[in-house]
């Protein structure tokens, strides 16, 4: 069942993403988000649509795996496009039932929502297929720097968020584990309605948030015996580098919001 | 009737990144009412057969025949409840199974799953309790507040009291100490001869394979390698030492001896046996020389 899920999953490969520096992938990944929302018309979302394309391709990793990573989130995209359908505030209604009104904008803007979640969904596929959890947290860490000014413990958050990061692997092993062992006494997740499955969840959380704290409890004394201290500065093993191909990412990122303004104002 | 594995494949996550195949047209059959021991590397495949023969995994490809349930590809999973009521998996490190408020609910988890009333259910429960040793004093205890061996105990009986007819034991015995081994591994030993079970061993201690089994499966990156008894198995120090299998020490204590021209008339499996053959031995060297 977990397997299933691509998003969040790092494939190790040497390509020209692979390469890039986290922070630059975090911050156009962001960036990305903003452009998005520029577009308004059929020629930029097509344009996007090819650039999402052509940097998939560029991760060496197949198209496949990318729309794998949209089934799971299936059930989110059609609510939220059928709440942009049935509940548009203005245009000429098609169809009209008790409060549901289906009118010509509300089903554009529905097409317009559904383009935007999956091209947005690939791209952070892109982001976490080809960036390890823990580059991703060392650039969270990086970019929250400034934050350091207002005493924002930038540090110990970036250190719950590698740590957070690090035991998702394990702790999605560790719900296999349980869900196997219970299901061997019985216990049956495929059927029944849906609160015999909500109780079915019970003896899998238990367990698993037992091992969670012992963990937790091991990994803080470990910690210590290695003479961790909070406050204290810290050196770093991993070290990032910003590459000309960062630069020239970002530029080409630039380019093509160029390119969706132009289209927005005068086409 | 037993279990039977023909031409069975299996692939972790196929068709993505991340596809890893586990095991490669296996075939194998394990004789009801034998003690099979499963050994191998890690990584070799023994808990995927584990998790295939009951139901929790289903195979990419081939048959697998459990008593009269049959698994293919094909096989929908609400079909393999009654798979499941016919074997007992212990786990590795079962202990991390426990969820119940007290250790009789827990133990009695399992029966209820399978349909057993709550009389029947507790019934069953308490004769598991007794099976494992848990004194009766800590029944309505937390399970929480055990010891880690009293907490594997608890786990134990929460498979035993499915009476099941196979028993699945992947490692039942890892992280004890060794008087908790001996207890636990004698347990599942007269277990099995007064109820004959079918009895499944996954384990890397080869002391157990010679004292409790009666068959042997090694496997090796995803194929079987070798089906055979205990005994031929170790007898064959050559095979052993090119697939980095260890020889138990009663065993090599016998290698010794016969490196200094001592040799005994059979294997032993364990300790004591051992001794009866030494003792046999001196005592037929004692008759020859007083002959003499």
């Amino acid at each position: 069942m977990m397997n299933k899920l691509i998003v969040g999953r790092f494939v190790p490969k040497d390509s020209f993403v692979h390469r890039m520096d986290a922070r630059a992938k975090v911050l156009l990944s962001i960036a990305y988000i903003f452009i998005i929302f520029e577009v308004t018309n059929w020629l930029g979302y097509l344009i996007m649509g090819l650039f999402t394309i052509a940097v998939t391709s560029l991760t060496k990793v197949s198209l496949k795996t990318y729309i794998q990573g949209i089934k799971p989130l299936i059930w989110l995209i059609t609510f939220t496009v059928f709440i942009q359908m049935f509940f548009a505030p203005s245009g000429h209604v098609l169809w009209n039932y008790w409060i549901f009104k289906v009118t010509d904008i509300g089903l554009l803007n529905a097409v317009y929502v559904l383009v935007r979640f999956i091209l947005i969904i690939m791209m952070s596929t892109v982001l976490t297929l080809t960036t390890s959890p823990l580059a991703i947290a060392d650039a969270l860490e990086y970019l929250m720097k400034p934050l350091l000014k207002i005493k924002f413990p930038v540090y110990e958050v970036s250190l719950m968020l590698s740590i957070a990061l690090r035991f998702v692997p394990t702790l999605m092993d560790e719900t296999e584990r349980i869900m196997n062992a219970q299901r061997a006494r019985g216990v049956d997740f495929a059927n029944g309605g849906i609160i015999k499955r909500v109780k079915a969840l019970v003896p899998i959380l238990i367990p698993l948030f037992t091992n969670a704290m012992k963990r937790a409890i091991e990994l803080g004394d470990a910690m210590e015996a290695r003479g961790y201290q909070i406050d204290k500065p810290r050196s770093r093993y991993r070290i990032l580098v910003w590459h000309r191909r960062d630069t020239m990412a970002c530029l080409v990122f630039g380019l093509l919001l160029i390119i969706l303004i132009i289209i927005k104002h005068f086409i | 009737m037993g279990i039977k594995f023909e031409s069975v494949s299996f692939t972790y996550q196929p068709q993505t990144p991340f596809a890893y195949q586990a095991l490669e047209n296996v075939s194998l059959e394990i004789p009801t009412n034998s003690y099979t021991a499963l050994i191998g590397h890690t990584g070799s495949g023994k808990s995927t057969i584990l998790q295939l023969l009951d139901g929790l995994l289903i195979p990419t490809e081939g048959l697998i025949t459990v008593n009269d349930c049959r698994i293919t590809p094909q096989t929908k999973q609400k079909t393999l409840a009654t798979v499941r009521s016919q074997v007992g998996m212990v786990f590795q490190f079962p202990e991390n199974q426990l969820f119940e408020q007290t250790v009789l609910a827990d133990v009695m988890f399992g029966p209820l799953n399978f349909g057993k009333s709550k009389e029947a259910a507790s019934r069953l429960a308490k004769e598991a309790l007794r099976l494992v040793g848990l004194p009766d004093d800590l029944w309505q205890q937390s399970p929480f507040e055990l010891s880690g061996g009293q907490m594997r105990r608890v786990a134990i009986a929460g498979v035993l009291a499915l009476e099941p007819k196979i028993l699945v034991l992947d490692e039942p015995t890892a992280g004890l100490d060794p008087k908790g081994r001996l207890e636990i591994m004698q347990m599942f030993a007269q277990l099995y001869q007064a109820k004959k079970l079918t009895v499944i061993l996954v384990t890397h201690q080869m002391e157990d394979v010679l004292r409790y089994a009666n068959n042997v499966i090694v496997m090796d990156t995803g194929k079987v390698v070798k089906t055979t008894t205990p005994l031929t198995l170790f007898a064959d120090e050559k095979w052993l030492k090119q697939h980095q299998l260890a020889t138990p020490k009663v065993i090599q204590f016998v290698q010794k001896m016969k490196q200094n021209g001592i040799e005994l008339t059979a294997l032993p499996t364990n300790v004591t046996e051992l001794a009866d053959l030494l003792m046999q031995k001196i005592k037929i060297e004692g008759d020859r020389q007083n002959d003499e």
